[in-house]
């Protein structure tokens, strides 16, 4: 696989959304250096974020490169171009919250581009040692992010708490990464498959893989690794949750996706069932310990489980068309996410974040559009159809009924109901009577850039929700054989 | 059809007048399914009329076989009808009741009266589950923000109890689509591809349990119809008459369109069941009713017990019972509809449904009392009205079948007496227990009431055309047992 040839002008091109992502922090730095100016670094930020997503369209329909580290096909290259989606959104909620909260805002985009990086490399990497190493990258860059607004003691204490944990949890998934490597002397994963093929699943390789899964699991905040969810959502600010919720679960989600494909990781019964177990647990845990939360930011961390938890059903229904059901799953549960805490990030103040559920009593009628945008959210979240939600459970459901897991997809009918009773308590709480309810608080008025994000945002969730054809199609391109 | 259904949504929203718009728009539609019936009445009373009247097609999402297919049948027309006309009134009697928010309290109607059609006229089970999910929310708006003292209490029961069952349906749908799908490689959702899928008996009885669940629980049969109650009595009076017209009636038009002609064989194992069960819900419902102190809980009980009998009917698997159970379903609709529409007047004249607190009201108002006492004899069954021919029919369809069951159940009809005699006579009889000042009818109560009684009227002297209509489905239904 690794040939010596010279890095070609073509291969290059094929590799420019990485290394556009790699460039422009680097001398957006150099320029924050000379002079600071806030609005110049949003718009160098959004014209990164395009120039990855343009790179990623005209390169689509090229043939996949593969060199030592990365393989660069359909397959990394929408999610890439995903990821870029979100990071433009991102970036438009960003300017409105950080004018308000923060003094000094320009680095914040810079390791939101280098996050961004780590998750896309994760989805291209073909080898353990880029899997460790982006994961890096995007670990690092969201220590600081998290605890980015210094002078809050929330946000310190939420980035501390993800530091050890997550250094924890790399070290973990080095130590099971060492034991496959024991087992098989190779890094690549196709290599490994066929060593796998050779000599079975040995002890030490299931160790090896059970330590992986509980790595990934951690950055997936699926249970029992999910200790750090609700309180790191809680106190990261808005945009950074948001960031931590989508781009940094779809890139674990989607470097699982090509391990476990090229590894054949999925033969083995005991994997399976770990799996299983984990998903069913998550479904259960998350959803349960949402219904008792008052505070949107927890519910929506509590939520983020469960959801993982229907995503790793179509995981676990692999050749059953669960890799195109878990993607679609992901961009449909990005869209939503985002849409939520883009919500909350517009109604925040100085002074705190909307996070209090009886800040939304009676928002409908201090705010019918953005209640409006957030019982949509809502809707979506509880897989109601025509929203992005409910096409994704279809197609979960659909994987798993092909692949006979029906305790599972039981399951995950029963966790719907759980679901929908506090997604709904959310919207009960908007349209209830506007009497009785904390002062009116001033927030963003006129439109900003995160509106128009908002308004992106509902489209999708009603355009995948209505009409998912386009999307799938895409996805189904992408697969990886 | 649904296109203007559609199209009525859309540019309603925080209208100002929005109850003008709405009449509007639910006349236009009655108006062009009439004038539809007008035009083609001889052609679809015609005994060699064919089964199906209009068929609508269009591709949807392709990869999964799904289609976004209409198709209307004697059947469907005549619950679409039965929608619309109960459209227009619902509209009307909302006319003062609701106060406040009105833009998007006749949002939600609409809303809720599109996915009715829906419901009826889709063919292609993707779209049908669809339109059965879109139904529910803005029932559970309607219920939940214009409903009375105990609203969030009873939405919330109403949306967990419909959404759970109709996640079991959904499940079934999709283990119905994959045994299709094996047994002869067309993967498809729609209803006539589907029709006559072979099955193991256990697999079928199985998926049909999910199917039975969704369609049992909105009927409702007796150990799953506690939502109804509550839902039933906190809603706002046009909230009670469409759930009572026209939600319970999906249930039953679930059972004869999908869940019989799918599963014959499993259906006859469950026959003596479903008779039995249709049995106790008939002697529970109307054992309740009695006891009830509550107008509007009363007449939710009422509704059970009738309900009972197009559960005793659909099981009896003949043309004469089916007629039966059809009659049942419009008749039921129009004259339950009525009694809700009587107490909602009663309601806002008082402000109480409490029964004990009526007495000797005939002769302030003399012309409610008449309608009451019409609508409380239909609802018992008199000859000369629907209901009498809808029971009868059914009784003497079941007695084919099942001798015992039958005469247990026509005790049913006696006990009908008794609990619709009590509200005449306690409402407007006997001593006066208040002073109570109040107007008669107005003449928009007049004409809403005048309406349902010329209906009731008509369909108990000359059931022929609905007859007629329904007979080619009948005889197509009975032909897949």
């Amino acid at each position: 696989m690794t040939m010596n040839k010279l890095i070609t002008t073509q291969d290059l091109m094929q590799l420019m959304p990485f290394i556009l992502m790699l460039a422009m922090p680097v001398i957006l730095l150099i320029i924050i250096a000379i002079k600071r100016n806030h609005l110049f670094t949003w718009l160098f930020t959004l014209a990164t974020f395009a120039a990855v997503l343009v790179t990623v369209i005209t390169n689509f329909n090229q043939a996949p490169l593969n060199i030592a580290l990365l393989t660069v096909d359909k397959f990394s290259l929408l999610y890439t171009g995903v990821f870029a989606i979100v990071g433009l959104v991102i970036t438009l909620l960003s300017h409105d919250y950080l004018e308000k909260t923060s003094d000094h805002k320009e680095e914040f985009y810079l390791l939101l581009v280098f996050a961004t990086l780590g998750s896309s490399l994760m989805v291209a990497s073909n080898n353990f040692v880029s899997l460790f190493l982006s994961l890096e990258v995007l670990s690092v860059s969201l220590y600081s992010m998290i605890a980015y607004l210094r002078n809050q003691d929330r946000a310190i204490e939420a980035g501390l708490k993800y530091l050890v944990l997550a250094a924890m949890s790399s070290a973990v998934l080095l130590f099971g990464i060492a034991l496959v490597y024991f087992e098989t002397g190779v890094f690549s994963y196709t290599l490994i498959g066929t060593k796998l093929g050779q000599i079975g699943f040995t002890p030490y390789m299931v160790a090896g893989f059970a330590m992986i899964i509980a790595g990934a699991g951690f950055k997936l905040s699926v249970v029992p690794f999910h200790w750090w969810t609700s309180d790191v959502y809680q106190g990261a600010n808005s945009p950074v949750t948001s960031f931590i919720a989508t781009v940094s679960k779809g890139g674990m989600v989607g470097g699982m996706i090509r391990m476990f494909t090229l590894i054949n990781g999925l033969e083995n019964h005991s994997v399976v069932l770990v799996l299983t177990v984990i998903a069913a647990a998550s479904m259960f845990v998350g959803n349960i310990l949402a219904l008792q939360q008052n505070n949107l930011k927890r519910l929506l961390a509590y939520s983020s489980i469960a959801h993982l938890g229907y995503i790793l059903i179509a995981f676990i229904s692999f050749g059953n068309g669960g890799t195109q059901a878990a993607t679609f799953y992901l961009v449909a549960y990005f869209a939503t996410t985002l849409g939520a805490f883009g919500i909350i990030s517009l109604l925040s103040t100085p002074e705190g974040e909307a996070e209090n559920i009886s800040f939304y009593k009676g928002l409908y009628w201090r705010k019918p559009v953005l209640a409006a945008f957030m019982t949509l959210v809502m809707f979506s979240l509880a897989g109601i159809p025509l929203t992005s939600g409910f096409v994704g459970k279809f197609f979960v459901a659909t994987s798993g009924v092909k692949a006979d897991l029906w305790v599972l997809l039981f399951f995950l009918a029963v966790n719907s109901v759980i679901g929908v009773y506090y997604y709904l308590r959310v919207v009960v709480m908007m349209f209830s009577n506007k009497d009785n309810s904390p002062e009116t608080i001033q927030c963003g008025k006129g439109i900003s850039s995160g509106l128009i994000a908002l308004v992106f945002i509902a489209l999708m969730i009603v355009y995948l929700g209505v009409y998912p054809s386009g999307i799938m199609d895409l996805i189904q391109k992408s697969i990886i054989n | 059809m649904l296109g203007g259904a559609a199209a009525w949504i859309a540019d309603r929203f925080n209208k100002h007048y929005a109850r003008n718009i709405s009449l509007v728009a639910v006349l236009i539609a009655f108006a062009v399914a009439m004038g539809y019936t007008a035009a083609n009445y001889v052609q679809i009373t015609s005994s060699n009329a064919s089964l199906w009247l209009i068929d609508y097609k269009l591709s949807w999402i392709p990869a999964f076989g799904i289609s976004f297919h209409l198709a209307m049948d004697g059947l469907s027309l005549i619950m679409v009808l039965l929608t619309l006309f109960l459209g227009v009134l619902s509209v009307l009697i909302s006319w003062k009741e609701i106060k406040d928010r009105t833009g998007f309290y006749y949002f939600n109607l609409l809303w809720i009266l599109a996915g009715i059609i829906g419901v009826f006229t889709a063919v292609d089970l993707f779209l049908f589950y669809f339109f059965w999910e879109i139904m529910l929310i803005p029932m559970y708006f309607l219920i939940g923000i214009w409903g009375h003292e105990r609203k969030i209490y009873a939405a919330y029961k109403f949306f967990i109890y419909t959404q759970a069952s109709g996640l079991l349906m959904f499940l079934a749908i999709l283990g119905l689509y994959f045994v299709h799908g094996k047994t002869t490689g067309v993967y498809s959702f729609d209803y006539f591809d589907l029709l006559g899928t072979k099955f193991e008996p256990t697999m079928g009885f199985l998926l049909m349990s999910g199917f039975l669940v969704a369609f049992t629980v909105k009927l409702p049969i007796v150990p799953l119809h506690n939502w109804l109650p509550d839902a039933h009595t906190q809603a706002p009076t046009a909230g009670s008459l469409i759930l009572a017209g026209l939600l319970l009636k999906t249930g039953a038009y679930g059972i004869i369109r999908f869940a019989i002609p799918f599963f014959p064989d499993a259906a006859h194992v469950f026959a003596p069941y479903g008779m039995i069960i249709g049995t106790i819900g008939i002697l529970y419902g109307a054992k309740l009713a009695f006891s009830q102190t509550d107008l509007k809980r009363l007449v939710a009980y009422t509704s059970v017990s009738h309900m009972g009998f197009v559960m005793l009917g659909v099981w009896a698997f003949n043309e004469l019972a089916y007629q039966g159970v059809v009659m049942q379903m419009v008749t039921h609709g129009i004259s339950t509809g009525a009694l809700f529409i009587l107490v909602g007047f009663l309601y806002e004249r008082t402000h109480t449904r409490d029964i004990n607190s009526f007495g000797g009201l005939w002769a302030q108002v003399p012309k409610l009392g008449t309608m009451m006492l019409i609508f409380a004899l239909a609802s018992l069954g008199l000859p000369g009205l629907g209901n009498f021919i809808a029971e009868f029919l059914v009784l003497a369809g079941s007695y084919q079948a099942n001798m015992i069951v039958t005469a247990i159940a026509s005790i049913g009809l006696v006990l009908g007496t008794v609990y619709s005699l009590r509200i005449f006579q306690r409402v407007f009889q006997g001593p006066k227990i208040k002073e109570w000042t109040m107007p008669d009818l107005s003449w928009r109560e007049t004409i809403v009431i005048g309406s349902l009684v010329l209906v009731i009227l008509w369909l108990g002297l000359y059931p022929q055309p609905v007859i007629d209509t329904v007979k080619p489905v009948i005889a197509n239904v009975l032909g897949y047992l």
